[in-house]
């Protein structure tokens, strides 16, 4: 009584077609697990140029910077600068009075203006120039001067020296020491900028570097934007990211590159 | 398996799975994972190649998820893909589809069907497991999943002549294998 070939078949098929076994824990845990790198391998990309593109919007940035804060805060510039010439009103000619300063052939109407105009930059900095403000009156006051002027912070740094139309154009906002060094030359500028950054300092730079520091850096984006904060003071970043917090990934909501503007 | 959270349908869980969501792609996992085990138990030489296998195919099923268009059934479609990653489990594994030349028998086995009908699946399952993969292959996709030869020659690369060849030679070891089981089993030499 042999079986045909069908009927052998059969016997399998019926046996084997529906025999169902329940795998190991570990088979779940491994797909699992492949399944998350693979997703990671994917989200990595877009991040990956997100920050290929930042690089070189911050470089160009950088770049680019000294030359379009002169047309963008054309305006802006020449109500502080007149503004600051307001104190300096007694005094015919602002240069011949800073002069002497550095001269340290100091007058008292000279000292007063200088005082005056240090003041509000040590209020704003909380450096140690503070002290030395209180005490001073009638001591060296170019000497007094450079520490607060190296004092003041870099933002303030950098903000002076955008703002001056002159010699100090020249000089890389993010760097200290260059306008250190060239204090003889810039004293008389530095000078007559104090009461300018003590105008300005509230006004622009508290509303933006103020918010950036409360909040906590959850992602790339945000790191970015505190950086991009520091050195670049315009109310249009070169470069801004998303602050949203559900969101972990980063999207550019703004560009600004002087000529370019763009922002969602 | 069966008395599994019923809270989706399938058609709802395939749409989670290919949002992505890792839950419902456990869900979908566990409610096939025994049945495709089974399978892939036919075409594996033991329990772990099994495992390795369901692991392959389950992720190339959530891959191609977007893919299925819903046309026929599902799980035929999550079995077509088991089938083809043990296939291809072989095929990087296994020099599988050289022929294992036997000598042939020149009686044939008789098989007594009443005998036969007792024996258990897990020793037809152990009986196909011990077979050269190459017959393995053969015999499950032709006798079990229901390929005809030209199909199974395309889906393995060898000629449709090679797939019948291999499927009688399967055949033919299994027929012994099963006579020699049933003489133990109760007691009579086929």
């Amino acid at each position: 009584m042999d079986m045909q070939d069908k009927e052998f078949d059969e016997l399998f098929h019926s046996k084997l077609d529906n025999l169902e076994v329940n795998p190991s824990e570990q088979v779940w845990t491994n797909i699992s697990g492949e399944l998350n790198s693979r997703k990671r391998k994917i989200s990595l990309v877009p991040l990956l140029s997100i920050a290929a593109s930042v690089i070189v919007l911050v470089t160009a940035g950088v770049i680019f910077i000294p030359k379009k804060i002169k047309t963008d805060n054309g305006p802006k510039v020449k109500t502080q600068v007149a503004s600051v010439t307001k104190p300096a009103k007694k005094n015919s000619d602002p240069v011949s009075t800073i002069l002497p300063v550095k001269a340290q052939t100091s007058q008292p109407v000279t000292n007063q203006q200088i005082a005056a105009s240090i003041i509000p930059v040590s209020r704003h900095t909380n450096t140690a120039a503070h002290g030395n403000v209180d005490n001073k009156h009638s001591a060296p006051v170019a000497e007094q001067l450079q520490p607060a002027a190296v004092n003041t912070d870099h933002n303030q740094l950098a903000a002076v020296s955008e703002k001056q139309e002159g010699a100090t154009s020249a000089i890389v906002p993010d760097n200290a020491t260059p306008i250190a060094v060239k204090l003889p030359d810039a004293v008389s500028s530095a000078i007559t900028d104090n009461p300018k950054l003590a105008e300005q300092s509230p006004a622009a730079d508290k509303p933006e570097t103020a918010p950036a520091k409360r909040k906590r850096i959850r992602s790339l984006g945000d790191l970015i934007n505190v950086v991009v904060a520091k050195v670049d003071k315009r109310k249009d970043k070169i470069i801004e990211f998303t602050d949203n917090d559900d969101d972990d990934e980063s999207n550019i909501t703004g560009v600004n590159l002087g000529v370019i503007k763009v922002k969602k | 398996m069966m008395f599994l959270e019923q809270k989706y349908t399938t058609e709802e869980l395939i749409t989670r799975c290919k949002a992505g969501e890792r839950k419902a792609q456990e869900l979908l996992y566990k409610q096939y994972a025994a049945k495709m085990l089974g399978v892939c138990n036919r075409y594996a030489t033991d329990r772990m190649e099994a495992e390795d296998m369901l692991q392959n195919g389950f992720i190339k099923v959530f891959q191609k998820l977007a893919d299925y268009r819903g046309e026929g059934s599902f799980e035929g479609w999550v079995r077509r893909i088991m089938v083809h990653s043990s296939i291809e489990y072989y095929r990087k594994h296994h020099r599988m589809m050289q022929l294992v030349d036997l000598e042939e028998s020149g009686t044939e086995i008789s098989v007594n069907p009443l005998a036969s009908a007792k024996l258990e699946a897990k020793d037809l399952l152990l009986l196909i497991q011990q077979l050269a993969p190459g017959y393995r292959i053969v015999f499950n996709l032709y006798a079990i999943e229901g390929y005809s030869h030209k199909e199974i020659g395309e889906m393995i690369g060898i000629t449709e002549g090679a797939s019948k060849s291999q499927l009688s030679r399967a055949r033919s070891i299994l027929k012994e294998q099963v006579a020699k089981m049933e003489g133990q089993k109760y007691g009579y030499a086929g």
